[in-house]
């Protein structure tokens, strides 16, 4: 039998222990002792969340087919064995050798959201790594950092060694290259690390210094070495069809919140929505080719014995072999019984045809991501979707059989008035009118229409149009929320809708940490040792350990939140060249305020900066 | 049953990490393991179709078992060793299908067909009894009647153990050949040659009448040890499922026979 780190008695006692033991179809088992890298890929959550991310599986494979190196899985512990592992002193694990993760060449940390990072304190306080990355010793393993939240990582800057900005298939072998002449030449951890700067992407924090104006902006940000660059460039693949994609995902005995098959169809998004981060970092689009897509889908399919596959993107209804793709799945798969999923489809004529041959009708509900209540307001954010397209939309829909609707709402939007939010309440008012004004009484069979409106509070991101943008208070997010919640109480067809809203302090502190700098870290480290935790899980989320800790600091969450920037104010992830240039972004913050709508990428381009990659349409 | 279709039942093992998987996803382990072996099952009509699958008796979180079965529907088949081994190339280490017979037409589900199950017990080492467990054995088999209460989250009430223990023998076993190959994570032996009990019981596991082998433990324990009620309380759950070590090792029919009757194949 495998061993396992825990106790048999503890895994008996704990809540779950599956999420403990490895061995699930597709872990990939090595000899410890015939590799030279040894590497602990952790998602700062609990296993269900963790396993249900699609970069993992990416890197797992990638890294495993290395002969030289073996990629292993951490995962936060839940809080009842995070409990016994404090009580008893057990160092925290990998799932497959059970080894200590303080003895890893690597452990690196996906960074999804701001939400985690209190349980990235939670994993190297676990492992026994010092907590800050100068306290490290040789012994300890490098901790490096990628995913999006890269793109402003000074918050959590100190708990790092490297961070990895963009696109994680692009050089890893050189920074494995580098260790492994390091390690041959017997060179220390700094040495590695300053070579390690040199590599495109790769952003060693301790190799920059800051310095602060006397309202705490940021007065210069610079290397401290000349041969460190100024400008961390991110990576990106450049073929999508030529890059390392698994074969055989892993399969989880528990179930997971992405408990299927996840095929991306294609990475960056042509609409330009001006709140969103994902929408610029990862320009420009790169499709993946129809026949990659199928081989791919096969692969996976018959490796996992999954009985559902899922089409990824930004907004897969901007592939543009999307109809291809789906036929072919329907066709090759109806008889093996494999359910299609479709999420982020813009809901018309030929998505609700595909719908309806996928899923069940009766009970699945469409959902529309309108963002603001008002044309007004959509044009600010560049949302394209009109009130018609929802009308016409949701009109089909409902002929199609659905009675279901969701939509999606921001508060606290810039430039937003009374009248805007409370279009919220109209809008999905006029929704549900649509259904009976579609449906004659007759053919209703006594169902009600649901329209579910749900809000959560607008986090202005860096590298976003929105970056300088002042954001609304936890009690401003509240009191906006319950206007609109009063008002769908006045609505003529109130019994058919339904209005629910996001954790206003959770939001407060997410805009926090988004746009944040280096002092920070100080206050997170705190809020971590007065008990914040799993702080994305509303039931955990201690928001009085996150004011003391503001308070003990001495850091005002205004000064992040509410402060409207400057736009010549040096802001902290400045050194990160994204692709698209601070020009286009303050172009397009011009265009919000002005309510100009641009044209997405395949209608006309706007000069955002990533043609530069020479991938663009 | 659809015309054309047909029932196998299949005979697994539970052991080592597996022990650890709870029933649910022991089922849905079971859906994939038939995908990927491209076992060719039958699947139910509607939207949302799935395998025509059903569970004997569900097994314990912790407990191992050499005996586990599900019945399930295909449209095709080859041959039981065929099937067998296309199972078992695609297995999670710890899960092994031991046999797969094909079932007369008329074989009720095997979770109506079980009737009773037998299960090994042994102390978690450092967890012997400090009572004496062979005399309780001795008692309980002499006794007459044996009242316990079975508490269910809906009802509590008294019921016959005598009724549901078909039976129930001690044996003296040196910890080194109770566990050949090591203890579990976290247990030491410190003595390989001390002798601890290892009992051998056959309980009722009827849908209705299902014993736990923990139920009759604490069974015996309460004809040796008097205790006060309020003890009793703390005690209720002890010893439970981290004291006992249990292996399910066979599940029977109505005529006391293994759910797959050895030497039947096709």
């Amino acid at each position: 039998m495998k061993h396992t780190a825990l106790s048999d008695e503890l895994l008996l006692s704990v809540e779950k222990p599956e999420r403990y033991i490895g061995n699930e179809i597709n872990a990939v088992y090595k000899d410890r002792d015939s590799v030279d890298i040894r590497f602990a890929i952790c998602f700062p959550d609990v296993y269900e969340i963790g396993m249900s991310h699609l970069g993992i599986q990416i890197l797992y494979d990638m890294f495993n087919k290395r002969e030289d190196v073996w990629c292993e899985r951490v995962y936060s512990p839940w809080t009842d064995l995070d409990k016994y592992m404090r009580d008893r002193h057990i160092p925290l694990f990998t799932l497959e050798s059970q080894d200590k993760v303080k003895d890893f060449d690597f452990l690196g940390i996906t960074l999804q959201y701001e939400m985690c990072y209190t349980n990235i304190l939670q994993v190297l306080d676990l492992s026994g790594i010092p907590l800050c990355a100068k306290e490290r010793s040789e012994e300890d393993p490098i901790v490096i950092g990628g995913g999006p939240c890269t793109y402003n990582p000074e918050p959590i800057a100190e708990f790092f060694d490297i961070f990895y900005i963009g696109e994680g298939e692009t050089v890893y072998d050189e920074l494995f290259s580098i260790y492994k002449q390091n390690k041959d030449q017997k060179g220390s951890r700094e040495d590695f690390l300053r070579s390690a700067a040199k590599i495109r992407g790769i952003y060693v924090p301790s190799l920059y210094d800051v310095t602060y104006n006397e309202d705490g902006t940021i007065k210069s940000f610079v290397p401290i070495f000349e041969d460190v660059p100024e400008k961390v460039s991110k990576n990106l693949v450049t073929d999508m069809d030529d890059v390392t994609y698994p074969d055989k995902p892993l399969v989880p005995f528990i179930q997971v919140t992405q408990d299927r098959v996840v095929l991306e169809v294609m990475r960056g998004c042509i609409r330009g929505c001006r709140f969103c981060q994902a929408g610029q970092i990862y320009r420009p689009v790169r499709e993946r080719g129809l026949d990659f897509l199928k081989d791919k889908a096969k692969k996976m399919l018959d490796s996992t014995g999954q009985d559902e596959i899922t089409l990824s993107s930004l907004s897969t209804s901007d592939y543009s072999e999307l109809r291809d793709l789906v036929l072919f799945l329907i066709d090759e798969y109806r008889d093996r019984y494999v359910n299609i999923s479709l999420p982020s489809l813009r809901i018309d004529k030929f998505s609700l045809d595909i719908m309806s041959r996928v899923q069940d009708v009766k009970k699945s509900s469409l959902t529309f991501a309108s963002e603001a209540g008002s044309q007004r307001l959509r044009n600010v954010i560049n949302k394209g979707i009109t009130e018609e397209d929802i009308m016409r939309g949701s009109a089909e829909a409902f002929k199609g059989g659905w009675n279901k609707v969701k939509l999606y709402f921001m508060l606290g939007l810039p430039t937003e008035t009374e009248e805007d939010i409370l279009e919220i309440s109209h809008l999905s008012d006029r929704v549900a009118m649509n259904y009976y004004d579609t449906i004659p009484r007759e053919e209703r069979k006594g169902i009600r229409v649901m329209v579910t409106a749900s809000a959560s509070f607008f986090i202005p991101k860096p590298f976003t149009a929105f970056q300088w943008a002042p954001m609304n208070t936890a009690d401003e997010f509240l009191r906006k929320a319950r206007l609109v919640s009063d008002e769908f109480k006045k609505e003529l067809n109130h019994k058919s809708l339904k209005f629910q809203y996001h954790e206003n302090k959770l939001s407060e502190l997410e805009g926090v940490m988004a746009r944040g700098d280096r002092k920070l870290s100080k206050v997170i480290r705190l809020a971590y040792e007065k008990g914040a935790m799993y702080d994305s899980w509303a039931e955990s989320f201690k928001s009085e350990a996150w004011e003391e800790a503001f308070r003990e600091a001495g850091i005002d969450k205004g000064f992040y939140t509410t402060r409207e920037r400057e736009l010549d104010e040096v802001l902290p992830w400045d050194f990160i060249d994204a692709g698209v240039t601070k020009e286009f972004l303050k172009r397009e913050w011009e265009n919000a305020k002005a309510g100009i709508v641009t044209p997405n990428c395949r209608d006309k381009c706007s000069g955002c900066g990533a043609g530069k990659f020479g991938l663009c349409y | 049953m659809k015309d054309g279709n047909s029932k196998i039942r299949i005979k697994f093992n539970k052991h080592g990490l597996m022990k650890y998987i709870g029933h649910l996803d022991t089922m849905r382990y079971f859906q994939k393991v038939i995908r990927r072996s491209g076992i060719d099952a039958a699947y139910s009509e509607g939207f949302s179709p799935h395998q025509i699958m059903s569970f004997a008796q569900p097994l314990s979180v912790g407990v191992e078992s050499n005996g586990e079965y599900f019945d399930l529907e295909v449209k095709s088949y080859t041959s039981a060793s065929d099937m067998k081994n296309k199972m078992n190339e695609t297995s999670a280490e710890g899960i092994e299908v031991t046999d797969i017979t094909l079932l007369p037409e008329k074989t009720p589900k095997a979770m109506a067909s079980v009737e009773a199950a037998e299960y090994t017990v042994v102390f978690r080492p450092g967890h012997e009894p400090d009572w004496d467990i062979s005399k309780a054995v001795e008692v309980f088999n002499s006794a007459s009647s044996v009242k316990v209460v079975k508490k269910t989250k809906k009802s509590e009430r008294e019921i016959e153990l005598k009724d549901l223990v078909h039976s129930v023998i001690i044996q003296e076993k040196a910890l080194k050949d109770v566990f050949p190959e090591g203890p579990f994570s976290g247990d030491i032996i410190e003595d390989p040659e001390k002798k601890v009990p290892v009992i051998h019981t056959v309980l009722s596991a009827s849908s209705g009448d299902n014993v736990k082998p923990a139920m009759l433990i604490r069974a015996l324990r309460d004809l040796m040890v008097k205790t006060d009620t309020a003890k009793d309380q703390e005690n209720e759950e002890y010893p439970g499922r981290t004291e006992l070590l249990i292996t399910r090792e066979e599940l029977f029919d109505k005529n006391m026979k293994p759910l797959i009757e050895a030497g039947s194949t096709f």
